[in-house]
């Protein structure tokens, strides 16, 4: 318990009938990168309300560095930072004032243009915020999640709308600040990214949580691996072919097509997080 | 309650929210109003001059001249105290009657009589004081007059003029203007723009937001209110006590104006809901306009009302903190039942805004 930076213990959270969040427990270590990840509606941003302080669970209780969320909100919130999938900063203000304003609501020197040039907005400091594009936005909101230092980082769709540069520094800065011990609760949709950055992934499905493992061992569990190949017909057609690595006979098998058929093609292709996902829920990410 | 916060998120507001519209209307609004006011009828405030009497000895002639129905006449302790009053334009002009003056002027020993008059005061109440006085005198020398001037009244006596009608209207729109509007698009817009959920995910609460908010403007409310009474010299012989009126006029219409902001979803709906409810926050305002067909005591379910009548009261009547205790009594109480709303339905609300 102590080395956990956040602890849920049976959460759950409705809206009128509705439950949104039911019966979730997880814990999260010290340093370590938790990609939640969930269809819309699954219950993964109402799981951050209450783990931020935002709302009280209506049943469970979730523990921040050791700290009731819904008794010591203002203590726990001292120590968290989060950076919303929509946009909600000062958009009448700079960037420069941004970081100011909430460095001093939480009473910490901090230095806006270090904070900048970690989200590459160095030369825009002080420009006004309602001139920013979506991704510098959303650049700008991880800045200021980090203008506390905080120990718990709370990272709602961080690369959302980004550029492909821009999304790779945001996943290097996400590495960058776990190594120096900062937790990091990343919600995603993104297969890709909570799969490269991931310590663990939780995937959430109306309201429960139904898999929470590495990325490694849940596609060891649940994924499958393949040899596809393009074989070219007689009548010169391309067909496509695939061999379960894991099944037995799979080495003859893949012996008789080669002796016997023309091969234009072949790979081996590993389970994506998606497809486990589809696996055990029945649905997409998206939507 | 942690102060730093309630301070940066203030400075935050003043700094980049007095360029809002609705700020600059708040202040704006009232005044421009006030100032047509003053064109059409040279003030809002008290259609009578308003004279200070110092009375040195027990003197006849000063109690005459306080017994005055064409004039708001002041009794003074002292001529010092007199002239510090003319000097801020709390009394129109002043007159310092000595020692025995009556029997001087009876015995006419008395040549001369100085009448100390406000730099900025209107010349028609110089005009009016000038020759009240002249005329109390000529009374008080117990002498023959070598003519007799009769006045004679045309039209209903009793009638109230425009300006006294539309007065209460100022004066609640100076105080209600600032104080329930500001505080309520501020709220709404940081929910729109969703920096309310921003803020509360720091150490900063919502009732720290709440307060801050509300503290924008009670203070706008009490800017207005002041420069309208500054504007048309309605300070009459309190104005601590109508400073005091206006804190806590302002203080109530702000709780106010933060439960409508932190009550409403969007800004469009937030005009609709004021323009629905305007006319019950105005309302001892539109009461008084016709005195004659709609019965006061109607005024008195309208909490708004124990707001302007005190201010009126102190300002027109001068009336001091007894007279005016009962209304201030249930300001305080309806300004307290709403800020004790407030802080304990703080967390129910940032639940809303959050969900």
């Amino acid at each position: 318990m102590a080395n956990h930076s956040i602890v849920a213990q049976d959460l759950v959270y409705s809206y009128g009938d509705l439950k949104a969040v039911d019966h979730i427990s997880f814990e999260v270590g010290e340093g370590e990168v938790l990609g939640y990840l969930g269809p819309n509606g699954a219950g993964k941003s109402t799981t951050v309300k209450m783990l931020t302080g935002q709302i009280r669970p209506k049943e469970g209780r979730a523990t921040l560095l050791g700290m009731d969320v819904a008794k010591e909100t203002n203590k726990v919130q001292e120590h968290i930072g989060v950076a919303f999938e929509t946009t909600n900063l000062y958009e009448q203000m700079t960037a420069i004032e941004n970081l100011n304003l909430f460095a001093r609501l939480f009473g910490v020197k901090a230095d806006p243009m270090e904070l900048l040039e970690k989200v590459n907005l160095e030369t825009r400091g002080k420009e006004r915020v309602s001139n920013f594009s979506k991704g510098m936005k959303q650049r700008l909101m991880i800045a200021r999640a980090m203008v506390n230092n905080p120990r718990i980082l709370f990272l709602d769709e961080p690369t959302e709308g980004l550029d492909p540069v821009s999304s790779e520094s945001i996943r290097d800065l996400i590495l960058e600040t776990s190594s120096r011990g900062t937790t990091v609760f990343l919600t995603t949709h993104d297969m890709y990214e909570a799969d490269k950055i991931s310590d663990r992934v939780a995937f959430v499905n109306q309201g429960k949580i139904v898999a929470l493992d590495t990325p490694a061992r849940l596609k060891r569990q649940y994924g499958q691996r393949v040899i596809k190949m393009e074989i070219e017909k007689e009548d010169g057609e391309i067909d496509i072919r695939e061999v379960p690595l894991d099944e037995n006979g799979a080495a003859d098998t893949i012996k008789q097509i080669m002796e016997t058929e023309n091969i234009v093609t072949m790979h081996t292709e590993e389970a994506t997080l998606e497809d486990i996902f589809i696996e055990i829920t029945g649905r997409g990410l998206v939507g | 309650m942690n102060l730093r916060h309630i301070w940066v998120l203030f400075t935050k507001d003043v700094a980049h929210g007095t360029r809002n519209v609705i700020f600059i209307l708040a202040i704006v609004m009232p005044v421009a109003f006030s100032l047509v006011m003053t064109v059409l009828f040279g003030t809002v405030f008290s259609a009578k001059p308003k004279l200070g009497v110092a009375d040195v000895g027990s003197s006849e002639f000063a109690a005459q001249l306080l017994a005055s129905d064409f004039m708001e006449v002041t009794d003074f302790e002292s001529q010092d105290e007199l002239l510090s009053a003319i000097e801020t334009g709390a009394v129109a002009a002043g007159v310092t009657i000595p020692d025995g003056f009556d029997d001087d002027l009876v015995a006419g020993n008395v040549t001369d009589l100085t009448i100390y008059m406000w730099g900025q005061s209107l010349i028609s109440d110089r005009t009016i004081i000038g020759s009240a006085i002249a005329e109390d005198v000529l009374d008080a020398s117990e002498r023959d007059t070598p003519i007799a001037v009769n006045t004679e009244l045309v039209g209903d006596r009793e009638a109230l003029s425009w300006q006294q009608r539309l007065l209460p209207l100022v004066v609640l729109m100076s105080v209600i203007i600032g104080a329930v509007m500001v505080p309520s698009t501020s709220l709404v817009e940081e929910k729109e723009a969703r920096t309310l959920t921003a803020l509360t995910t720091t150490p900063m609460t919502m009732g720290e937001v709440f307060f801050t908010k509300g503290m924008m403007g009670v203070l706008l409310s009490i800017f207005s209110g002041v420069m309208i009474l500054s504007l048309n010299g309605g300070w009459g012989p309190n104005p601590l006590l109508l400073i005091l009126v206006l804190i806590l006029g302002g203080a109530f219409a702000s709780a106010f104006g933060v439960l409508l902001g932190a009550r409403t979803k969007d800004v469009q709906t937030l005009f609709a809901v004021i323009k629905g409810i305007g006319i019950l926050l105005y309302a001892p305002g539109f009461i008084a306009l016709f005195p004659d067909t709609i019965p006061q005591w109607i005024a008195y379910i309208f909490p708004t009302y124990y707001i302007m009548q005190p201010v009126i009261d102190i300002s027109q009547f001068g009336a001091g903190l007894v007279d005016v205790l009962p209304h201030v009594a249930i300001l305080i109480i309806l300004t307290l039942a709403l800020m004790a709303y407030l802080a304990t339905n703080a967390k129910r609300l940032q639940v809303r805004v959050a969900a």
